[in-house]
């Protein structure tokens, strides 16, 4: 009782001192609270059967029906494989490059060229992915694109990348390294500020050339960073570039390209399944927020800082 | 003696064939990221001719505004071109404001319940309620239709609200002690002390939601249907859609009514990439500046 009232004249007591503070930090937490922590709330929209008339508040409860549909949902295996082919697709193609793409910049010597060459790397990360659509439509068109011809001179016929199945992959990651793989160094290039240049120095008295100073000085120094942001990757493997992706859908395509957030917007805004769609989301979630924890745990394990 | 003279001068070969080499790659790169741009700039001024017949790559052969002048003569691009300034510059101001305020009350470590705060901050960055929950609750407030639903929904990034308090919880803590003493109160010295110190930061910070609410089609796209308030983004998307081959799904692109030729498209895209071709050398200066102060400490 003692303890509890001392409690509450402390939160008085910082109110009064501390009430321009407080205020300051309000708006942002309200939004927080109901833009954020609001929808989580919604979610036990999954568990009923949402009825637009009556809200969320209202609607009748169903248990984990939408889960049990999502699991004989003929589509849920194709969207986790779609899923996975991307994810897979981005680790082994996309993840390596801002790295390789750091270690060449600063092995840089000339300052001035490399600020230019940085500016304009990052440059294309400040498109739209609708940006990004457009041109590779107008290159890739069937009808009128600039580059289709010379695509069907290399693989000696007609290749439409736009509606090809086999394509939607490649051109989704392509797309991405085209957009990202610049601005991705710029994580890296802060880790390497802050190596010590007498390492270098040291290394090469010993002998040591460039390769061997890459090799084992640059790139150790890079090695949290790299384990890092590996474990946020994992963490949010099956979010998959979700605006980019819907960009990239057509009737063609959608068989190999759609993922879960995509098919959560056909099945809720398309289709009306509201329920169902919110299933699917949480559903990904869910995963997600598990994959970290783990990927987490394992890094902590093997000695690595990891995230939390 | 002689061979390790002679090695250390194959050594220098070597490493100057690499900065060679590396130097060569960087270009490359550089280069392949310029050149779409540069494409479609040449495009969307060069004539229909030209395109079908692709006689231009990165520089046009003839001169043609044509479908310039015809953008500037359509009222619904001019005006949605108005409605993404708008959304920018409002979105913009309305996003730095909360999360400056958030930041730096966060930062004060005597702040009682700031580690409450914190939690609740950190943990949407791992899990969040989705789409269509999000949906819900925006509808739910009424802002369909409206463009505060431009803005509100992602009004404060959580991640930039941490970065933003890491730089601020970096500066020398004497600074804001001497402010008080002086007979500041919190809200006067963040905006005499703090705001100033933080210059690279902030206009880092503000050219990345500004950059992702003039690049934002999504959000138009879900919560507002009436076309009169469609960003320029969302019309790209119905045009480039609509000129690629009519496989898309047709009720998207129903609105305009008509095919634009081709080059139509190449004209728009230079719109909605301009503006930020424009602000983009003059804030990438802080950048490096303003992102790495947060980055390195976490």
């Amino acid at each position: 009782m003692n303890h509890k009232q001392k409690q509450k004249r402390g939160w008085a007591e910082a109110i009064r001192k501390d009430w321009i503070l407080y205020l300051m930090i309000l708006p942002g937490m309200l939004y927080f609270l109901i833009f954020k922590y609001g929808p989580m709330f919604g979610l036990i929209t999954a568990f009923q059967d949402y009825n637009p008339m009556v809200g969320v508040l209202k609607s009748s409860f169903v248990g984990l029906k939408h889960f049990r549909r999502l699991w004989s949902d003929p589509k849920f295996l194709q969207i986790f494989a779609n899923t996975l082919r991307l994810a897979v697709y981005n680790i082994i193609l996309y993840f390596p490059l801002p790295i390789l793409l750091a270690l060449l910049l600063n092995e840089l010597k000339n300052e001035k060229l490399k600020g230019i060459i940085q500016s304009v790397v990052y440059l294309p990360h400040f498109v739209s992915w609708v940006v990004v659509a457009g041109i590779c439509f107008t290159l890739f068109s069937s009808q009128s694109g600039a580059l289709t011809g010379v695509l069907s001179g290399i693989f000696g016929r007609d290749v439409s990348v736009l509606s090809e199945p086999n394509s939607f992959a490649p051109l989704i990651t392509f797309q991405v390294i085209w957009k990202e793989a610049g601005w991705g160094t710029i994580i890296f290039l802060a880790a390497l500020a802050g190596v010590d240049v007498q390492l270098y120095e040291a290394a090469r008295i010993d002998g040591a050339n460039r390769r061997q100073q890459m090799w084992h000085i640059t790139l150790p120094a890079l090695k949290g960073v790299i384990i890092t942001l590996l474990i946020l990757r994992m963490g949010s493997f099956l979010n998959n570039g979700f605006e980019q992706i819907f960009l990239m859908l057509n009737s063609m395509n959608r068989e190999v390209g759609e993922v879960f957030d995509t098919y959560v917007y056909q099945m809720a805004i398309k289709k009306g399944r509201v329920s169902y769609g919110t299933a699917v989301g949480l559903f990904k979630s869910a995963v997600c927020l598990i994959l970290v924890v783990i990927t987490d745990k394992i890094a902590k394990k093997a000695g690595e800082e990891g995230v939390f | 003696m002689a061979a390790k003279k002679n090695n250390k001068i194959k050594a220098s070969v070597g490493s100057r064939v690499f900065d060679l080499v590396n130097l060569l790659v960087l270009l490359t790169v550089a280069s392949a990221c310029l050149v779409p741009f540069l494409f479609v700039i040449a495009a969307s001024v060069s004539p229909l001719s030209d395109i079908l017949t692709r006689k231009f790559f990165i520089y046009p052969i003839h001169l043609d505004f044509s479908t310039y002048k015809y953008l500037f003569s359509s009222v619904s691009l001019i005006k949605s071109m108005g409605v993404s300034g708008f959304v920018t510059l409002v979105g913009t101001v309305l996003s730095m404001v909360l999360t400056l305020m958030t930041a730096y009350a966060l930062s004060k470590d005597h702040l009682k319940g700031r580690g409450f705060f914190n939690a609740l901050i950190v943990f949407t960055m791992m899990f969040s309620g989705g789409m269509i929950p999000t949906y819900l609750v925006v509808n739910g407030l009424k802002m369909t239709d409206t463009l505060w639903a431009l803005w509100l929904p992602g009004c404060i990034s959580a991640y930039n609200t941490i970065l933003i308090r890491s730089s601020i919880s970096a500066l020398p803590k004497e600074l804001e002690e001497a402010a008080v003493v002086d007979g500041c109160n919190y809200f006067q010295s963040f905006r005499r002390i703090v705001l100033p110190l933080i210059k690279p930061a902030v206009a880092t910070f503000s050219l990345f939601y500004a950059v992702g609410y003039w690049n934002d089609y999504f959000d138009a796209v879900l919560y507002v249907n009436n076309s009169e308030l469609w960003p320029i983004q969302v019309w790209l998307r119905q045009i480039v859609l609509l000129s690629s081959g009519g496989f898309s799904d047709a009720s998207a692109v129903s609105d305009i009514g008509y095919i634009p030729p081709q080059n139509v498209s190449y004209a728009v895209i230079v719109f909605a990439t301009l503006p930020i071709l424009l602000v983009y050398p003059f804030v990438q200066k802080c950048f490096s500046k303003g992102m790495m102060l947060g980055s390195v400490k976490g």
